[in-house]
């Protein structure tokens, strides 16, 4: 493959080896540590277990999936890849906290702690290139047999899952016709995302609007448009709201960071932006101008912010409304973030389903201007469909953003 | 066979013709027919060049048509054929292919896609014209709307600052080549009483007789056309346009200034090769342009921290050697060297915004940073001075700036005490007399009939300096430039009777139409506002493009650019100055130099910049 290309599964060798374990605190590294004490690999798994609420009912295989980005040609390569990895594919990170879920003192300490993993349960980590659509596995021969059976057929559901997402991205690429062969869709998808002459490799969140925070029956059967972040979150197994501290803290500088630099830059993507990418020098391998004697750009480029409705991120979290006030109010530069009004929020009472919208300092109950979720029939055609962009000016680009629909 | 050669300029020709009526919205026809015509182009020049090789590879020159013709001078449109000619053909026909190919994606959704493709297409055409040209006449059509096709592209984003003010910049010293070829033209008008040919000009013995006669009239040819080609492949002392031109799409970049555009340099040396040739001194000064910019142009490309400046000055070094290789008479390594050339440039200018991902992104598991190097104080005091002459550029924009621009701004403020209004009371009076003695050309009152029409071309000049540093009204400006262009007429028309009545109404009618219908869009956009200020941009093309457009056309129309008979008219102009009015031709060439850029200045601020109305985004200055 070209240097010019930047494949996202080339940056970890899938069959390269990591250390993982730190046996003894003298290996050090430039003045840090090399891999994790069981302590610290102990902490990590469980607090990742209890944010999403699994502490019970584990399947035989649990996927912890990265994401990362292919892309050709493209300095801002970066804003497709994993933040939270400094701009890399988080492939590394996905496969160390299966290995470390997978550790057996790890278990038996969690088994401690009161979460006991099934001995037959067993963690794989893997990579989801979200340009290209594909999805690579990592540490699969140490599955069990039992478990290497059911890890094929996942496969296959995984394999059919990105044939969707593909085809449900494609309505957005004016080079790809929709309606064609999924496995068309698919390889057009994949070239696309590493063409020299495309300044689209990926839309990466152009478009999000929403972040969920609840269990996954809250959205079973929605069709968001793909335009919503998705946190797993069980409020039942966090009656006073501690875990959900811990689970919101991140949404602002994580989920609301995003949403407001695509916001920004497309509400003016001259000055708040990186204006369109076609002209863009390269400058010391820091940023892009204009041109050789113009300023840093900073933003996104037109490319990847034409299709993004600018409106700010509005965050729905499954729990009593006290306990999310009590939450947000728990750290001030959480609640900065609402209080503010840089993002959003609203509470669905987990009981009664009603709902509470975040204003000025407290939760009122809202309700809803649309009655009734349209509902889709045939999922193919309405894709295939759906209206697309007359222009890349803002009044026609967000007409091809789609309200929620209930899947029949 | 010589009578194809004309195909090949009436397909881009119909090929950018049929990219105008297509409407904007329809991306792929657009492209469609750009990529059809230049594909056709390769296919069948890729048959031709075979054919003509398997007939011999003769050299081939064929007269088409006669534009005009007096007892003096006749201006014919000439086309020629030889390997310098396919080699550029060729490798000029697949670079833009593939550049147009590319380009088709590369530029989906942007709002100038069909401008885009109509330029590129239109330089297409000009680029086969100049290559396919047989003498100096058909080679300055190609030459003159190059120039204009470069300003355009790199002004192709006009709503922001720097492009616009970078366009002009670029244009300004693609000027001094421009005026250099007409000066050449006028020379070997002079030198030979006939428009030269190329063939002509390749016959060196019948030359030798001539040269050895007239030897500083030869040397004045042969000078201006090196310093035309320095201009052109952004040879020292004028390198530094090329890393300023890099503003529009990055695969215009590639097709310009990677490839075709600046090796056209390059090309023009090889075509008047046998003629310099036989100068002397000649392939010396083309030698030490061509060393002194390889050697410089390498040591600013390796510290730039644009990656796409580093790739032109890499590209303008690359050029300085085949100068070297052109003057050494190796033109078979020089044309191998100029198709690797454009082909690596081409290619590094578009993967160039993947230097991030093979640099840096990449770094992660193999960062190995710089060990630190021990040398003398000496030595490390003669490589940081180096490190910083050639991170600025040796400082060639701002001597160029300094000695090239600055004297006309000077001047300008020097006249500034000249009221608009008197310069408009003044001339029906300067008019006046200079039209008595155009037709009673006895009355002249002085011994030296020479010095009345310099005087004229004189004021004409300040004239136009007038109008480039006008700042309160564009239509003063503007009628500043026709005052001038009439004064320019009168002073050559003044004691020269071959300069018959019907050759000034040549040199008119295309002027009369553009400055009337110039003059109509600027009153058109002034009742807007009643704001024509050349203080400040005012960004126009933004919300009345169709305006924009018309006031370009009148712009390049006054200015004598080869779609009207005032290209014609220019060049009988010229003719008729004699070649002992040193000063005449020094200040019409002057005027000349400097008028195209007057009127594109008043289009750049009236057009293009941001536009003046808040309600619109509005890029930084800085952008």
């Amino acid at each position: 493959m070209s240097p010019a290309i930047s494949n996202a599964f080339t940056h970890m060798n899938k069959t390269s080896i990591l250390t993982i374990e730190n046996k003894n605190l003298n290996d050090r590294e430039n003045g840090l540590q090399i891999g994790f004490t069981i302590e610290e690999m102990t902490t990590r798994v469980e607090g990742q277990l209890r944010s999403v609420g699994l502490l019970q009912n584990f399947a035989p295989i649990i996927y912890l999936i990265a994401h990362g980005s292919s892309s050709a040609n493209n300095p801002h390569h970066g804003a497709h890849d994993c933040g939270a990895c400094s701009g890399r594919p988080g492939s590394v990170n996905a496969r160390v906290m299966a290995s470390m879920a997978n550790h057996p003192i790890v278990r038996n300490n969690l088994q401690n702690k009161g979460i006991t993993i099934p001995e037959s349960t067993q963690f794989v980590g893997a990579l989801h290139d979200t340009a290209g659509d594909e999805i690579e596995y990592y540490d699969e021969q140490f599955l069990s047999p039992e478990n290497s059976l059911l890890h094929s057929k996942n496969c296959a559901s995984f394999e059919k899952a990105l044939d969707l997402n593909a085809k449900e991205r494609s309505r957005r690429f004016a080079s790809i016709p929709t309606s064609q062969s999924l496995k068309n869709v698919r390889k057009a998808i994949k070239d696309r995302s590493v063409s020299l002459f495309e300044p689209r490799p990926e839309l990466g969140h152009g478009t999000n609007t929403l972040c969920i925070v609840g269990r996954r029956e809250m959205t079973k059967r929605l069709f968001l448009d793909r335009r919503a972040f998705l946190n797993s979150y069980d409020y039942r197994t966090d009656p006073e709201g501690k875990i959900l501290a811990g689970v919101m803290r991140p949404l602002g500088p994580v989920c609301g960071g995003i949403n407001l630099e695509y916001y920004f830059s497309r509400v003016d993507n001259h000055k708040l932006g990186a204006g369109t990418k076609l002209p863009h020098h390269v400058m010391g391998l820091i940023g892009v101008t204009n041109s050789c004697d113009g300023d840093l750009r900073p933003g996104l480029p037109l490319q990847m912010i034409e299709v993004h409705d600018p409106v700010r991120l509005l965050i729905i979290v499954e729990h009593f409304p006290d306990v999310v006030l009590a939450t947000i109010q728990s750290a001030p530069e959480m609640y900065e973030w609402f209080i503010n009004e840089w993002v959003q929020i609203a509470v669905v009472h987990p009981e009664t389903n009603v709902l509470y919208r975040f204003r000025e300092g407290q939760f009122e109950e809202y309700s809803p201007v649309a009655a009734k979720i349209p509902i889709i029939k045939d999922f193919k055609s309405f894709i295939e469909e759906a209206q697309e962009m007359e222009t890349n000016y803002i009044a026609d680009a967000t007409k091809e953003n789609l309200p929620v629909y209930s899947l029949q | 066979m010589a009578e194809f050669l004309q195909f090949f300029v009436w397909l881009p020709f119909l090929g950018f013709l049929a990219s105008l009526l297509v409407p904007a919205k329809n991306e792929k026809r657009i492209a469609g027919v750009v990529i059809t015509t230049a594909g056709l182009h390769l296919v069948a020049m890729a048959s031709f060049i075979v054919f003509w090789w398997m007939h011999g590879a003769p050299i081939l020159n064929q007269k088409h048509i006669t534009l005009f013709q007096s007892d003096s001078i006749e201006i014919f449109i000439d086309l020629y054929f030889d390997a310098v000619g396919a080699v550029f053909t060729f490798i000029g026909a697949a670079i833009t292919v593939l550049v147009a190919i590319f380009s088709k994606y590369y530029l989906h959704r942007d709002q100038g896609f069909k401008r885009y493709f109509s330029t590129v297409i239109f330089f297409f055409l000009n680029y086969t014209l100049l290559i396919l040209s047989g003498n100096f006449e058909t080679l300055f059509i190609g030459w003159e709307f190059l120039g204009i096709c470069s300003f355009l592209l790199i002004s192709f984003y006009r709503d922001r600052y720097l492009p616009v003010k970078n366009s002009l910049k670029v244009l300004s010293i693609f000027r001094i080549g421009d005026i250099c070829l007409i000066l050449a033209m006028w020379m070997s008008h002079h030198l030979w009483n006939q428009n030269i040919t190329f063939q002509q000009l390749s016959d060196a013995p019948a030359l030798a007789l001539h040269i050895a006669e007239h030897s500083g009239y030869a040397w004045f040819i042969a000078l201006t056309i090196i310093i035309a080609a320095a201009v052109k492949s952004a040879q020292l002392p004028f390198s530094s346009w090329l890393p300023r031109a890099m503003e529009g799409p990055t695969s215009s970049s590639a097709l310009f200034y990677g490839s075709l555009s600046v090796h056209l340099g390059v090309f023009l040396l090889m075509r008047t090769a046998p003629y310099w040739q036989s100068i002397d001194y000649m392939d010396i000064l083309v030698i030490v342009i061509g060393a002194a910019t390889a050697l410089i142009g390498a040591s600013i490309a390796k510290v730039q921290s644009s990656v796409k400046v580093q790739i032109a000055y890499s590209s303008a070094a690359q050029i300085g050697l085949m100068f070297i290789e052109v003057a050494l008479g190796w033109h078979t390594l020089a044309l191998v060297h100029f198709a690797a050339n454009a082909m690596l440039r081409t290619y590094q200018l578009l993967v160039s915004p993947s230097v991030m991902s093979y640099l840096s992104h990449n770094m992660f598991f193999s960062f190995v940073p710089l060990a630190k190097s021990t040398t003398s104080p000496l030595a490390a005091k003669v490589s940081n001075t180096l490190y910083i002459l050639a991170l600025k550029e040796w400082n060639i924009d701002t001597l160029l700036t300094k000695y090239l621009w600055n004297p006309f701004k000077w001047m300008g403020k020097k006249i500034a005490f000249v009221s608009y209004r008197t310069t408009v009371i003044v001339f029906p009076v300067l008019f006046a007399i200079g039209f008595f003695f155009v037709i009673f050309p006895d009355n002249i009152p002085l011994d030296d009939y020479d010095v009345v029409p310099s005087v004229y071309a004189v004021i004409g000049l300040l004239y136009i300096i007038k109008a480039l540093s006008e700042r309160e009204d564009a239509l003063h400006a503007w009628l500043s430039v026709i005052g001038a262009e009439l004064l320019i007429i009168l002073s050559v028309a003044i004691h020269n009777q071959d300069f018959t009545p019907l050759q000034m109404l040549i040199v008119f009618s295309g002027m009369i139409v553009s400055s009337v219908v110039g003059y109509i869009t600027l009153r058109r956009i002034k009742a807007f506002d009643n704001d024509l200020s050349l203080n400040y941009y005012h960004g126009y093309s933004y919300e009345h493009p169709g305006l924009a457009f018309v006031f370009l056309l009148s712009c390049l129309g006054l200015v004598g650019l080869p779609f009207t008979p005032t290209f014609i008219g220019i060049d009988v102009l010229f003719s008729h100055i004699h070649k002992h009015q040193e000063l005449q031709i020094f200040f019409t060439a002057m005027s000349f130099m400097i008028i195209e850029i007057s009127v594109l200045r008043i289009y750049a601020r009236i057009f293009t910049g941001m536009h003046k109305k808040s309600y619109h985004a509005m890029a930084y200055r800085s952008s």
